[in-house]
């Protein structure tokens, strides 16, 4: 079992209809295990009530869900316009020259994270990150460690990161 | 009525109609991909776009309902311009290989790139290579690159089956079809979406690199596979049947057809089919045979059964020769609940409340199947699940406890129920009391025909055979060893002469004295009378290989001395051990089709309840006679198995099942 | 003129705990309306306020309200939170920083419509986003302002955070409902619009956080007070994102109607040390470009769209003269081939082609007839040809693009890379 029946039940009571539990599921069963099993797609498709091939189907459509594992560190750099017009791009590919890459950590491009005014941002793990440059990165995918910045949320973020919350 | 103006005609068209459709009714043709008749619109693939006054944008015509005074034009610069653009923008991935392509001559993507495409395409960049002819059993072949997207087969399963055994797949220009999450397609109504797709993305197995659509002669006739009957077009080369297609009739198949219907046609070409009349283990002419078979006719008391697999001429025409004629040689014993009104199909599409009497649509009329899934209230009675797709109530009951169950119902709630009966066990009381229309979902495709032309006698022919009290027993179409519920070998073997007509040699021609090889499905021509009593003309399309029932009936007096005074029919013990058809365990010539061996599963399935602890995949032997795999089905009584029926034949009412260790 | 009606506190104090939002006068709307407005005074309020969505078509929330049936299906409020044009970043700030103001406006707004049960549909991205937003509905349902009986009234709301996950296109808010409701995020096809057939096929009405964010303050203060502020037909403040080449970007509350060049100028703190505008996408990469000459139009729906492009969500990309208008087109272009839905076959084969033709022009490697293919191809994709707007947005910015700097894409169709190609990234 990947969902817990007791939180499934409780959730299911917060809609209407049991389909809508599709998408919630998915995120849990992630958090859970780290990536959407096939183990977990058929427990949804029983909770939601619809066939296990459109669950897969849906998995399919989000970017967000993972059907395998991804490494501990985990960088997503936004290369939409704002952060692309202050050289995400060339952060990326320096990342990515880094020894460990793919394996330790990977870095992965990601569209706009709605964070323009912290360009280049990012999401480490589950925490929004900006303004990356290529020093504060590396320092993140090598140990996790928490880049300096002016946001408030980066630096929560890189709180939460430290505090080991790389579900 | 809405009248509005389409490039300069008036049409006049019932309000809410789709302009795609008022077109249609004035004769102009709107090229489309995604829309389709009888699914939901999509405005998916953008092909109908057309110019709409005092509108500023095009509108597709595939999602605007007709309203009063419109003014359409379909065949302006600005319509032909974005025709234009979407015929260049399907093309830019699509390979070129329509030389080698199934749907080549009657796709629509080459016929509108002819009509309304651009001369040339301006696309330089690489194309999107996909995979291509991918398996996808049992009787589909997918091809990604071909495909558009117009994702109609996606709507189908999920507006109509509400299976989804094919689903969108990605996102964007990375989007595909396919079954996701399985190999192979996992249903029973696959070769529809080979006529739903407009290209050649899904394509049928049996039909692959068979011929070309301008090579085929086209003739209407009809499935005899179950007792609906569902309206086919048989397409024929140089005199094979190369495939069946729908030929929608509303009152029957709604526009479908299940895949036994439409994919077992393989059987013609079977190596096995018996093309030489036999006397006695002896090939004989047809003269010789004919001679023996009248001099049997007149040697003693004789009796018929079979003829629910005959036309309706032919059926009357072996009542006429044998005299003591009976159609029933499975379970079914009553072709109709005397006294309450007949339900059609249509009825079932608008009930309100449909009551399954341990009755299962999906396999033994899977057409009907279609038309309940979607309803909110289906009750389903019975020791077996009646209802795979869909949701019903479900009211269990022990196999001897379903006349007791449907009393418990109440439906004079409903404004439109329905039942659905297979005619098995005493249940006519019960179900008549129930107040509702029946349709009977029959066992054998012309069950309704033989009744009505009376092939039914008081009385028990088989109990008859094992008295002696036969001299000679003639099986048209049929083979009670493998239908009937009990062991009858005993009894066939007390009959001085057996005659049996067939195609293919069976556990009874084995024991025959005479075998007529007979014409198969599409080798003859004659009337089917289906489940709701509508009679409709199934056509010869290829030679036959032998002579018809009707023909060989023709050639003979009747009989001297049919049988009489016969024994009682005793009702079929209702053991806890289940036979339930199945569409795919071999019926009919299925099992002589080797293009069907794919939608055969390996092991025939044994279904428990959970309570008996085996475990779904365990491999068990019943009986110590027959591999079998385990299905858990929580929806059965805890006391019953079920086994496919004439998987097993001669299967006893109790059972053993015994655990094994896959080899 | 910079008025924070809904971003009052933000950065001072933390609005995220109820206490202190209730100290600053926080639920009062949610107190008025329950105990001495009837559901159709809120909604005539708003109305009068002449509210119109935040999210980006600027269609009146009160007459987008009023089109619902009254036939006694449920209704249900949809909350569109999947901010995603590049350049918005405005909604993230609402629901990190004030979530409280949005479940207020949420309260109000589905006395408002009649509706019992509401989703507050946030982007997957949105990890804290989402937790801050359930913590306020949490807290906001132990103060009793939501649950059954609200406030001792006859009133009940239940309220869910749902999380999208990953997808631009469940912004259109029929393509949020498919999510809503567990599929793929694909459009509608209209009508059934969804104040008809939206959420289950019931009555729905989807509104943007940030519309939502503004009822409060409307019920509080009546919609003629609202109506007063700013622009007569768009009034009202709005939170402008900016970002890309200027000093200080940042989301900006002003009011409707502020001269986008005190926005850039004095606000944004003008562009970078020694470079001068080039132009401006005031909506993100969906919209077209403005050029220095219309720095004095007026930040409001109505006069953005007369200047050519529009207001959309307020998410405004600044871009010096070091910016290759190609590259931009390139970016902004696959993005849109990125979050294509797949539905419909112009956004879907078109988004791809676009891209693969200005990767082409981008990379040194384009043809002279590439421009004219571009021209024709924006024709194909755009003008609402497609099923959603996205198609739509896809060539926007490439339509006014190829308008304004032609002699770029020009060069580029000639095998020249971009003078400003390596700058545009080393910036």
């Amino acid at each position: 079992m990947v969902l817990d029946p007791a939180e499934t039940k409780e959730m299911a009571a917060r809609y209407p209809e049991r389909r809508s539990l599709v998408l919630p599921l998915l995120w849990r069963a992630q958090e859970r295990i780290g990536y959407v099993s096939d183990e977990a797609i058929d427990e949804i498709a029983a909770a939601a009530d619809v066939p296990a091939s459109e669950v897969s189907s849906v998995v399919t459509f989000y970017t967000m869900f993972r059907r395998s594992k991804p490494p501990a560190h985990r960088l997503q750099v936004c290369t939409s316009l704002s952060c692309a017009m202050a050289g995400a791009d060339d952060l990326v590919a320096g990342l990515r020259a880094m020894p460990g890459c793919g394996e330790r950590f990977s870095v992965e491009t990601v569209e706009c994270l709605a964070a323009c005014d912290r360009a280049i941002a990012g999401l480490y793990n589950e925490g929004l990150v900006g303004p990356l440059d290529l020093a504060g990165s590396t320092k993140l995918v090598r140990d996790g460690a928490g880049v300096a910045g002016p946001a408030k949320a980066a630096s929560d973020a890189a709180a939460r990161a430290e505090g080991g919350d790389g579900r | 009525m809405i009248t509005l103006t389409i490039d300069g005609r008036e049409a006049s068209v019932e309000p809410g109609t789709l302009l795609v459709e008022a077109a249609k009714q004035v004769g102009i043709e709107i090229p489309v991909y995604c829309y389709h008749p009888k699914l939901d619109p999509a405005g998916a693939c953008r092909m109908c776009l057309v110019e709409i006054e005092k509108m500023p944008k095009l509108q597709t015509a595939c999602t605007t309902r007709v309203a009063e005074g419109m003014v359409v034009h379909t065949t302006t610069p600005k319509v032909k311009e974005a025709q234009h653009g979407v015929l260049e923008l399907l093309l830019i991935n699509h390979p070129l290989d329509c030389p080698i392509c199934d749907k080549g001559g009657e796709c629509d993507l080459q016929d509108f790139t002819l009509r309304y495409g651009p001369p040339s395409s301006r696309f330089l960049d690489g194309k999107i290579h996909r995979k291509k002819a991918l398996d996808c059993p049992p009787f589909l072949v997918i091809d990604e690159e071909r495909c558009i997207l117009c994702q109609r087969c996606v709507r189908y399963e999920d507006e109509i089956l509400h299976e989804r055994n094919i689903v969108l797949i990605e996102r964007g220009s990375h989007m595909t079809i396919g079954t996701e999450g399985r190999d192979d397609y996992g249903g029973y109504y696959s070769g529809n979406n080979t006529e739903l797709c407009p290209v050649g993305a899904l394509t049928s197995r049996p039909y692959r690199f068979k011929s070309r659509p301008w090579d085929l002669q086209h003739t209407p006739s009809i499935c005899t596979q179950c007792a609906l009957h569902c309206n086919v077009r048989a397409d024929v080369r140089h005199g094979d049947l190369m495939r069946l297609m729908i030929r929608d009739n509303p009152a029957v198949d709604g526009g479908w057809l299940c895949d036994r219907g439409r994919y077992a046609i393989g059987d013609q070409h079977s190596v096995e089919r018996i093309i030489s009349p036999r006397v006695r283990g002896a090939d004989v002419s047809w003269d010789v045979a004919l001679a023996e078979v009248q001099k049997a006719l007149e040697a003693g008391p004789v009796a018929g059964l079979g003829g629910g697999r005959l036309t309706n001429e032919a059926a009357a025409a072996f009542r006429q020769i044998c005299g003591t004629v009976d159609w029933r040689v499975g379970r079914q014993v009553h072709a109709s609940v005397p006294g309450v009104p007949e339900a059609a199909p249509s009825d079932l599409s608008a009930a309100d409340v449909v009551v399954l009497v341990d009755t299962c649509p999906m396999e033994e009329a899977p057409i009907l199947d279609l038309r309940i899934r979607h309803h909110k209230r289906v009750i389903d009675v019975g020791p077996v699940p009646g209802m795979r797709v869909g949701h019903a109530e479900r009211i269990v009951c022990a196999p001897d406890g379903v006349a007791e169950a449907l009393r418990g119902l109440d439906l004079s709630g409903a404004k439109h129920p329905v039942v659905l009966w297979n005619g098995r066990g005493e249940l006519v009381e019960a179900i008549r009391a129930l107040g509702a229309p029946v349709l009977m979902v029959h066992e054998v495709a012309n069950a309704r025909g033989a009744h009505d032309a009376g092939l039914e006698v008081d009385g028990d022919i088989l109990a008859a055979c094992a008295d002696g009290k036969i001299h000679t027993l003639w099986l048209a179409g049929a083979n009670p060893l493998r239908s009937y519920p009990a062991d009858v070998r005993a009894a066939l073997a007390k009959v001085p002469v057996l005659i049996v007509s067939d195609l293919y040699p069976t556990e009874v021609t084995e024991l025959a004295t005479i075998v007529l090889p007979v014409a198969g499905p599409f080798e003859r021509s004659g009337t089917f009378t289906n489940l709701a009593g509508l009679s409709q003309r199934a056509t010869a399309v290829v030679a036959p290989k032998g002579l018809s029932d009707e023909q060989i009936f023709k050639r003979l007096t009747p009989a001297a001395q049919p049988a009489r005074d016969l024994p009682a029919r005793k009702p079929f013990a209702a053991g806890t051990v289940l036979t339930r058809p199945h569409l795919w365990s071999g019926g009919g010539n299925t099992r002589f089709d080797r293009t069907l061996e794919a939608a055969r599963t390996a092991l025939p399935v044994v279904r428990v309840h959970p309570s008996r602890g085996l475990a779904a995949g365990t491999r068990v032997m019943i009986n110590d006679q027959l591999e079998a795999v385990v299905a858990v089905d929580p929806g059965l009584h805890p006391d019953v198995v079920v086994v496919p029926e004439r998987a097993l034949p001669g299967l006893g009412a109790d059972l053993t099942l015994r655990a094994v260790v896959p080899a | 003129m910079i008025m924070r009606l809904l971003t009052d506190g933000i950065g001072e104090v933390d609005l995220r705990d109820i206490g202190v939002y209730r100290s600053r006068g926080g639920y009062q709307a949610v107190e008025k309306a329950l105990r001495r407005m009837t559901p159709q005074e809120v909604a005539a309020e708003v109305n009068t306020a002449n509210l119109r969505g935040r999210g980006g078509a600027g269609f009146p929330a009160g007459r987008k309200w009023s089109f619902l049936p009254n036939d006694g299906r449920p209704r249900y409020l949809c909350v569109n939170g999947d901010e995603s044009e590049p350049g918005s970043f405005n909604n993230r700030m609402l629901v990190e920083d004030n979530p409280h103001l949005l479940v207020e406006g949420v309260i109000c707004s589905s006395y408002a419509i009649g509706a019992n049960f509401a989703v507050i549909y946030l982007r997957g991205e949105f990890y804290e986003g989402a937790a801050i937003m359930n913590r306020a509905v949490a807290q906001a349902t132990e103060a009793g302002y939501l649950g059954e009986h609200i406030l001792g009234s006859d009133y009940s709301l239940h309220i869910v955070v749902h999380r999208g996950a990953g997808a631009y296109i469940c912004g259109e808010e029929s393509a949020l409902l498919e999510s809503i409701e567990g599929k793929r995020g694909h459009p509608r096809v209209k009508p059934p619009f969804p104040a008809v057939a939206g959420l289950y096929a019931s009555p729905t009405v989807v509104n943007n956080v940030e519309t939502l964010c503004c009822v409060p303050s409307i019920v509080n203060n009546g919609g003629a007070w609202f109506a007063g502020i700013g622009s007569p037909k768009s009034p009202g403040t709005k939170i402008c994102s900016i970002s890309g080449h200027v000093r200080r970007p940042g989301n900006y509350e002003l009011v409707m109607g502020t001269p986008l060049r005190e926005l850039v100028e004095e606000h944004a703190g003008g562009i970078r040390d020694g470079h001068r505008l080039k132009m401006i996408l005031p909506a993100g990469a969906s919209s077209a470009a403005m050029t220095p000459d219309q720095l004095d139009t007026p930040l409001d729906f109505d006069a953005m769209a007369a200047a050519g492009s529009m207001l959309g969500s307020a998410g405004l990309i600044v871009c010096d003269e070091t910016t290759c208008a190609v590259k931009v087109a390139l970016i902004g272009e696959s993005f849109y081939a990125h979050e294509s839905c797949g539905k419909c076959t112009p956004c879907r084969e078109g988004t791809k082609w676009v891209e693969k033709v200005l990767a082409r022009l981008e990379g040194g490697q384009g043809q002279p007839e590439d421009v004219d293919l571009l021209k024709s191809l924006v024709g194909e994709i755009g003008g609402g040809k497609c099923l959603c707007p996205l198609g739509d947005f896809a060539v926007t910015y490439l339509g006014s693009a190829l308008r304004l700097f032609e002699d770029e894409f020009i060069a580029h169709a000639h095998g020249h890379t971009c003078s400003h190609a390596a700058e545009v990234l080393s910036a």
